[in-house]
């Protein structure tokens, strides 16, 4: 009865993946070379914008199947 | 990293380890509007936040001298001559001595920032997938556009008697047909393959 829909499986992937784009903006924060921008533009945006398309996507697919 | 952006993206990382551990907080309204808060909202603005401070960081004068093949520009700064321009800016403060190397080769104009930016990325590409040339130049004539961004205006520039020397020279200067730095004025400047002949000023910059 009160098992994990499946949404909820997608949202948890999607915080993962936001979560990990911070960690990575935090860490390259904390260093000043220019190889830390491109390791924020290139995996930390790239996470945290995934994160948040793959939450959206799971909200567009909830709305489309209601719950069972 | 600023107190607001260590606090945005601690915010957010404890809402998203929330969703993390228990996803089904999405189940009533309010955790569906905090999901949207957590997994929409902070991550964008944390985003935003920090390309901005990352661009701030990207001006510093340590950020530029991080790369091996900016070593001898950072040492050209110390030279104990006054005649050397970069080095008797940057030891008598004459400009943000955090910012030295961003203060001087940015362009003062629309996009002038954003312009040195891609500039930036294009030298890191040339580090580290190119080959570094003997001589760094720059892709194009310094403009006289940032030295007149402080001086233009200063009683020591519009006062003094060799910017006056002809009737044309002001306007010349102000319309960079006569450069500052190459018409034999102050054309001592970073001079990186002398700079280890050179006498080092060991005074406070570090």
């Amino acid at each position: 009865m009160t098992g994990r829909r499946p949404v909820e499986g997608r949202i948890r992937f999607a915080a993962f993946l936001c979560l990990l784009g911070l960690v990575v903006e935090a860490v390259t924060l904390n260093i000043l070379h220019p190889l830390s921008f491109i390791v924020f533009a290139g995996v930390g945006v790239g996470l945290i914008l995934l994160g948040t398309v793959f939450y959206l996507l799971a909200l567009l697919q909830a709305t489309e199947a209601p719950a069972e | 990293m600023s107190f607001e952006l260590v606090g945005l993206i601690a915010v957010a990382a404890v809402l998203l380890l929330a969703f993390i551990v228990r996803p089904g907080i999405t189940r009533d309204r309010g955790g569906r509007i905090l999901a949207f808060l957590a997994l929409f909202v902070l991550p964008s603005l944390a985003l935003a936040v920090g390309f901005g401070a990352h661009v701030e960081k990207s001006k510093r004068t340590e950020f530029c001298l991080s790369c091996h093949i900016m070593e001898p520009y950072g040492k050209s700064l110390k030279i104990d001559d006054s005649e050397y321009v970069p080095a008797s800016h940057v030891q008598n403060n004459r400009m943000n001595v955090d910012e030295a190397c961003f203060t001087c080769h940015t362009t003062y104009a629309l996009y002038g920032d954003v312009k040195a930016k891609i500039g930036g990325l294009r030298h890191m590409a040339i580090n580290y997938f190119g080959t570094l040339p003997d001589t760094i130049k720059l892709y194009e004539p310094y403009n006289n556009r940032e030295c007149l961004h402080c001086h233009a205006g200063a009683r020591s520039f519009e006062g003094n008697d060799a910017h006056a020397e002809t009737d044309t020279t002001m306007a010349a200067m102000k319309a960079n047909r006569l450069s500052c730095l190459s018409s034999g004025c102050h054309d001592f400047v970073h001079d990186v393959h002398n700079v280890d002949q050179l006498e080092m000023w060991k005074g406070a910059r570090p």
